[in-house]
């Protein structure tokens, strides 16, 4: 039993980690791609089109949602005092999932794309992804039924609301695009569903289990309490009810209904109280004992990620403000928003999580506290130095329309785009430095968890349940 | 009843509050079957219980644990809190050794007395209440972030522009190669979109299945590139094959790897774009 206990979880955050060193270098080609399209788009397969679901599917399913179902297998046994249900389904849910995960990511590239941006997936791969979301759900579930603890730590909260939005999100989300054309819908219809879709999921799965699972960490990392779970169920009501609602956000100024339009810039303002809820719960759980943020991996992931957290929740508000949307919708910007959400939010809570949970599940101490540091540096520059070159592209890009418009030197086509492209060139020219940045940081994570697993320094596994002397 | 003094020391070796090592105490000895202050005083003075916490390991306070384990009659496994002490460690989650996989020949049975972690605290709720609030409020999001938009405008005017069989050929191949991550097909009614053709309607843009309308324009907007002056099928055909070679400075990629005709049919959906 010893020997199965946290099999799933160990499995998964591996699985999440290599897959993670596979999103670093594909966001280095991208944004080659990009800046270089006839240098490096000359094989169909790099070409930014062709590239950017590829990098988008490889973090979102490869990295963050196998590190997220890694998160809840580990939480779950040690939150509701119950041995997680299903381990060995689990087990071979992730042996389906990392083909699956890969056919996903590779899709787009080889030519087979729904055209829905974020992930897009081909339907017949959306159902089998979809099978391998259930599981997650399934065991989550069944655990909680046989749950022995009858208090529900805040982490839980964020582990059920997690499965349940990947589950229900990517079931409704696809819904039309596998049944096919629905008579009578078309328009903004696609456009709704979308960004509802990918809104929804990364902010209530590829984040919120991040955020679900630094609220375990934080306090076993320094030894103190949480700080205020009235502040903690302020913000988890509070995300869970905005975040989809604020969706519509990125479709500012379109045809979208008015009142959808202001109602998603007021709940996307809303999302704003979760993320401060968080930064203040995790400052307060940190007060006294800051000096762990030295000594810790976790706590010093943990910490640049709620950074993150509350900077681009900011930049999202603000973009749904729709005089802000005039200048910055539609231009980069949303990208800078996006990177920062995958690659610095999300990810960096995901490597916390991975650092605080490997001693635990595999037996071994983290093999080097350099590589950690190396990594965090590298991935927290690097993520906020795409975030920065890509707001200040949009910024540039936004004010030299309105600029052009108001003047009417030139419009922003043919002729005039190449105007615009000149104005923002030093900055895009600048972007594939900065995810080579977050690269050898990602490269430095795989490195350390792979020697971590092979040669770090053997400490106790935690146990979850006892042996046969200890039943007596 | 246990003694005060036995509390207290355990209390102090152990970091931990003393109602929490009182309860802990009273069920760890009612589970082995002994006296209350036989548990203390192995906390206390770090000796070991009679049937309980093994040698070496002290109690520790941390997540509410994994119980108690047993077999059931129908073979299968379940687990039981350990009664009065939903907080307190058990031996179940006391750090021992249990080798992972990969460790398993390098571990020797050493059992390390764990560091004091207090309690992640949890309030007693409902799951079913949980879950149900959280599927409500989504169902509500979907609701308002979807359907209710979507049914709005459902009465709006506008309808796609008729494409022809080879332009519905291309609007495919424009989603597959992409293009719509850098290109967006929505005129909006600001002045950041002067220029570049009447403004779209909500019937007028996006479509099924796909998307065209895009997110962010790397590249210019292409609702109404086929109604721009001097474009025609071979010109755009020429352009998407070499575009550096009509603006030096464009970051657009050449399309050169399609045959002639996707190329033709993609450049046919732009030309029937207006």
């Amino acid at each position: 039993m010893t020997q199965d206990q946290d099999s799933a979880a160990r499995l998964h955050l591996f699985a999440s980690v290599a897959f993670s060193v596979v999103a670093g270098l594909l966001l280095v080609a991208l944004f080659l791609s990009l800046r270089f399209p006839t240098v490096v788009g000359q094989l169909p397969q790099l070409t930014y089109g062709r590239l950017k679901p590829m990098v988008l599917t490889t973090a979102v399913l490869g990295w963050l949602t196998l590190a997220g179902i890694g998160a809840v297998y580990y939480l779950l046994p040690r939150l509701t005092g119950a041995p997680m249900w299903g381990e060995r389904i689990a087990r071979l849910n992730l042996m389906a999932s990392v083909p699956i995960y890969a056919a996903a990511s590779l899709a787009p590239v080889l030519g087979f794309s729904s055209g829905q941006e974020l992930l897009e997936v081909p339907w017949y791969l959306d159902l089998l992804i979809l099978a391998t979301l259930a599981v997650p759900l399934g065991v989550t579930v069944q655990t909680l039924r046989r749950r022995t603890e009858e208090g529900i730590y805040v982490s839980l909260w964020y582990v059920v609301a997690g499965v349940t939005a990947a589950f229900g999100l990517w079931l409704v989300g696809n819904l039309p695009g596998v049944i096919g054309d629905l008579p009578g819908l078309g328009g903004m219809t696609t456009a709704l569903q979308r960004v509802m879709f990918s809104s929804g999921f990364l902010t209530l799965w590829v984040v919120g289990i991040g955020i679900g699972a630094a609220y375990y960490l934080l306090p076993k990392e320094t030894g103190n309490p949480l700080f205020s779970r009235g502040l903690a169920a302020a913000g988890f009501w509070s995300v869970v009810l905005a975040a989809l609602w604020a969706a519509p956000t990125a479709l500012t100024h379109t045809p979208v209904p008015g009142w959808a339009q202001t109602v998603a810039a007021v709940m996307a303002l809303g999302l704003v109280i979760p993320a401060l809820a968080v930064a203040t719960n995790f400052a307060g759980t940190l007060h006294g004992r800051w000096d762990t943020f030295s000594s810790s991996l976790p706590v010093r992931f943990a910490v640049a990620a709620t950074s993150f957290l509350v900077l681009v929740t900011l930049a999202s508000a603000g973009r749904g403000f729709p005089s802000v949307s005039t200048v910055v919708g539609f231009t980069p910007t949303a990208d800078a928003v996006l990177m920062v959400t995958i690659f610095g939010v999300a990810g960096l809570f995901s490597a916390a999580f991975t650092y605080h949970a490997i001693p635990r599940i595999a037996g071994r101490q983290v093999f080097s506290g350099y590589s950690g540091r190396l990594h965090l540096r590298m991935a927290a520059v690097g993520s906020a130095a795409l975030g920065i070159l890509l707001w200040v592209t949009g910024t540039v890009t936004g004010y030299t329309w309105v600029g052009a418009a108001r003047t009417g030197a030139f419009a922003a086509v043919g002729e005039g785009w190449i105007e615009v492209e000149s104005s923002t060139l030093v900055f895009t020219s600048l972007l594939p430095l900065a995810a080579l940045l977050v690269a050898i940081g990602l490269l430095a994570f795989g490195y350390n968890v792979l020697r971590s697993y092979t040669s770090g320094e053997t400490v106790p596994q935690e146990v979850l349940v006892p042996s046969e002397a200890e039943v007596g | 009843m246990a003694d005060a003094e036995l509390v207290s020391r355990a209390a102090a070796a152990l970091g931990v509050p003393e109602p929490i090592v009182q309860r802990s105490a009273a069920a760890r000895a009612a589970a082995n079957g002994v006296d209350v202050d036989e548990v203390l005083e192995a906390w206390a003075g770090g000796g070991a219980v009679a049937t309980g916490t093994p040698s070496g390991t002290a109690p520790e306070t941390e997540e509410p644990a994994v119980a108690a384990e047993e077999e059931t009659e129908d073979g299968g496994r379940k687990t039981e809190a350990e009664p009065g002490a939903p907080k307190v460690e058990t031996p179940a989650t006391v750090a021992a050794v249990a080798p992972a996989p990969a460790a398993a020949a390098a571990a020797t049975a050493v059992v390390e007395r764990p560091r004091v972690i207090p309690v992640l605290e949890g309030r007693r709720e409902s799951h079913w209440k949980l879950i149900a609030g959280v599927v409500g409020l989504l169902t509500l999001g979907l609701l308002g972030g979807w359907i209710l938009p979507t049914i709005d405008t459902l009465d709006d005017p506008g309808a796609p522009a008729a494409l022809t069989a080879a332009g519905e050929e291309g609007r495919r191949i424009y989603l597959r190669e992409g293009c719509q991550t850098c290109h967006t097909q929505v005129v909006r009614a600001i002045v950041t979109d002067a220029g570049l053709g009447p403004v779209s309607s909500a019937g007028s843009v996006g479509g099924f299945p796909g998307d065209t309308i895009g997110s962010v324009r790397y590249g210019p907007d292409l609702t109404h590139y086929g109604s721009r002056e001097g474009v025609d099928l071979a010109t755009v055909m020429a352009y998407l094959r070499n575009p550096q070679g009509v603006r030096p400075n464009s970051l657009m990629p050449p399309i050169d790897y399609l045959d002639d005709a996707e190329l033709e049919a993609l450049a046919q959906f732009l030309v029937e774009s207006k």
